[in-house]
């Protein structure tokens, strides 16, 4: 029994609860770093790393953060960690570094590691904490991998590095062709998941961690009671 | 030559940089906030405004305080706490002082803490801060970038709610449905950016 | 309006504090680890592009820092002077591209774009292409280098990457710079 539920807490964010496909969180690395299949996978590693320390502490320290500060002590830890994978990345993966660029430091804005913090280690224990964090950064490294090679295939006619095809078409590694092929990949997840009768996402907010702080406002505001795609977002 | 490069790095961020569609970054609230006219402006404007004040506190901050003390590494962290600060200082003065004010943009403050698109733009700023060249930033190119940034997210913003009025309307297969055909959309928004591409300098050369 | 109470303030502030006062020692400690090591890197990267750039010399020397660029002499065994690698730096399509150039009596031995990542992948990338920059071989450093597209003439000019004007250019003028600091600096002695 305790095996099976630990398993399910590791696969669940893999396929089912995939956070860049399913929940559409983390667009902003999505789109931006996948131009290549190598670049994929420095950022999936460097997020799962962040993701499973993270989620480490705050699930250690969850009895003893007062509720008050949770969400600033959240991001101060995980800022930290961000620090020490982007010192580390620099100093034995130079190259990922200079790839990455910006996008490295900006993991401590990604809503994935603040979402799962704020919804899962904060409430359990540190162990299915780990594998939860361990899950879906594999899950976010799955899909970063996905786009990455698709992306990298038809905008430059290579797969790591590897020439495989002959033609280039270029749109694909620019900023249109990173909307265009995330919107078809959710497009194809969409449609799997409506084969199997399950809810379809349509909006990044369903899965933010802030959607509790929009919804309050967004309702008022809009008058959108029934509507749950109006819901002012954010994070990213 | 002052003037012209501030003018040049203004328009730089708003045409060839854009920060949501060429820089992808601040892509959820593009996403999500972009279906009214007026929630996409609201959005935008609050984001412009705390892009501006992030960096007019965060730039002094780097360039005279961690940098000379050999801290620059603690750069993630002190800017994010800086920016949740200053979001959480913003919005009680607002609404204490100015509630008007208030209404119509504070309700975006809290959102904007971890938008990735403001600590983008502090950090990216100080990218470009290079003592050795002639290309370096001052002051006050960084308070122009970042003002530029938030404008051309405005803009970026305005366009794509046009585009998803549009959408609403139309008739798409079942699949794309929501927000694929959103990002397609964008997409296209996107491609339109890209014609910017080398604008700035045949309009204003350096040189 | 009730007061807050002193527990109220007091509890929260003081373990955000602590958490910060953690985070803060781990990172001091993180960054006296590898600090030494980021810095080896960045150094190694510049070294490995002036091997590159004037693969005859031994060892490098630096003769002087400007504002554009620094210049280093090579020598060999002998300690003789073999060439001329300069780094220079001039700002691209996303951000800055920095190139080492190696010049020797006068004329340019090699480049090499050693930075320029912010760039776009497929397009101003190609830059660092060995098809694009060995056009600069043999090229003369004390006349401008163009694109070729701007000027029909013989000689100095160099095809750019396709799409790539901007990040092409870029090269071009880092190059150019690079040839002006070796006037000026080492002039007619060698």
């Amino acid at each position: 029994m305790a095996t099976k539920s630990y398993m399910q807490e590791f696969t669940k964010g893999i396929i089912k609860e995939n956070p860049v496909l399913c929940l559409v969180l983390g667009t902003c690395p999505t789109l931006a770093v996948t131009t290549s299949a190598s670049n994929a996978i420095g950022m999936g590693v460097a997020a799962t790393a962040v993701l499973m320390c993270s989620n480490a502490v705050i699930s250690m320290l969850r009895k003893v953060i007062p509720d008050k500060v949770r969400i600033p002590a959240y991001i101060t830890i995980i800022a930290g960690f961000v620090t020490i994978v982007q010192m580390i990345v620099k100093a034995f993966a130079p190259t990922i570094n200079d790839s990455l660029g910006i996008f490295l430091p900006l993991i401590v804005v990604n809503c994935i590691i603040l979402g799962r913090a704020e919804m899962y280690a904060s409430k359990n224990p540190v162990f299915p904490s780990i594998l939860d964090g361990l899950g879906m950064g594999v899950g976010f490294t799955a899909a970063l991998l996905c786009m990455g090679i698709i992306r990298e295939l038809l905008g430059s006619g290579t797969v790591f590095g590897v020439q495989l095809i002959p033609v280039q078409i270029l749109i694909f590694i620019l900023p249109p062709g990173g909307f265009f092929v995330f919107g078809m990949l959710i497009a194809i997840a969409n449609k799997l998941n409506s084969k199997a009768g399950k809810k379809v996402v349509d909006s990044p907010c369903q899965g933010c961690p802030m959607s509790k702080t929009c919804k309050s406002f967004a309702c008022e505001k809009e008058n959108c009671e029934n509507s749950d795609k109006e819901v002012a977002p954010d994070v990213s | 030559m002052l003037v012209k490069s501030l003018v040049s790095v203004f328009l730089a961020a708003i045409l060839t940089e854009n920060y949501v569609l060429c820089k992808f970054l601040g892509i959820c609230p593009f996403l999500g906030v972009s279906k009214k006219l007026n929630t996409a402006v609201g959005m935008s404007v609050a984001v412009t405004f705390v892009m501006v004040l992030a960096t007019a506190v965060t730039f002094p901050i780097y360039q005279y305080l961690l940098v000379p003390n050999d801290l620059a590494y603690l750069q993630t962290i002190v800017f994010i706490l800086i920016i949740a600060g200053l979001v959480q200082l913003v919005e009680i003065v607002l609404k204490k002082y100015i509630p008007s004010l208030y209404q119509s943009l504070g309700v975006y403050l809290p959102l904007i803490t971890t938008n990735c698109a403001i600590l983008g733009v502090t950090m990216l700023v100080l990218q470009k801060v290079d003592t050795t060249t002639a290309y370096t930033y001052t002051y006050g190119h960084a308070l122009v970038n970042s003002l530029g940034a938030g404008v051309g997210f405005l803009v970026a913003m305005v366009m794509f709610a046009g585009v998803r009025s549009r959408i609403e309307t139309a008739d798409i297969p079942k699949s794309l449905k929501g927000l694929p055909i959103t990002l397609v959309a964008a997409s296209l928004v996107a491609l339109s950016f890209l014609g910017f591409s080398g604008f700035v300098d045949k309009l204003i050369p350096l040189q | 309006m009730k007061k807050m109470n002193f527990k109220e303030i007091f509890i929260p502030t003081i373990s955000l504090f602590i958490i910060c006062l953690f985070i803060t020692a781990a990172l001091a400690v993180t960054n006296a680890v590898t600090s030494t090591k980021i810095a080896e890197n960045e150094a190694l990267s510049q070294q490995q592009s002036m091997k590159i750039v004037c693969p005859d010399a031994k060892s490098f020397e630096l003769v002087k820092e400007t504002e554009d660029g620094e210049i280093y002499k090579g020598l060999d065994e002998n300690s003789q002077t073999v060439g001329y690698a300069i780094s220079s730096v001039a700002s691209g399509y996303g951000g800055q591209i920095k190139v080492m150039t190696g010049i020797n009596d006068g004329k340019i031995i090699g480049i090499d774009v050693y930075y320029n990542d912010d760039e776009t992948p497929g397009l101003g990338k190609n830059t660092s292409n060995e098809s694009f920059t060995s056009q600069f071989k043999g090229l003369v450093s004390d006349d401008s280098i163009v694109v070729s597209k701007d000027y029909a003439g013989e000689g100095q000019q160099v095809d750019a990457v396709t799409s790539s004007t901007i990040s092409s250019k870029a090269v071009i003028d880092a190059v150019n710079k690079a040839c002006d600091i070796y006037h000026q600096e080492v002039g007619g002695e060698q």
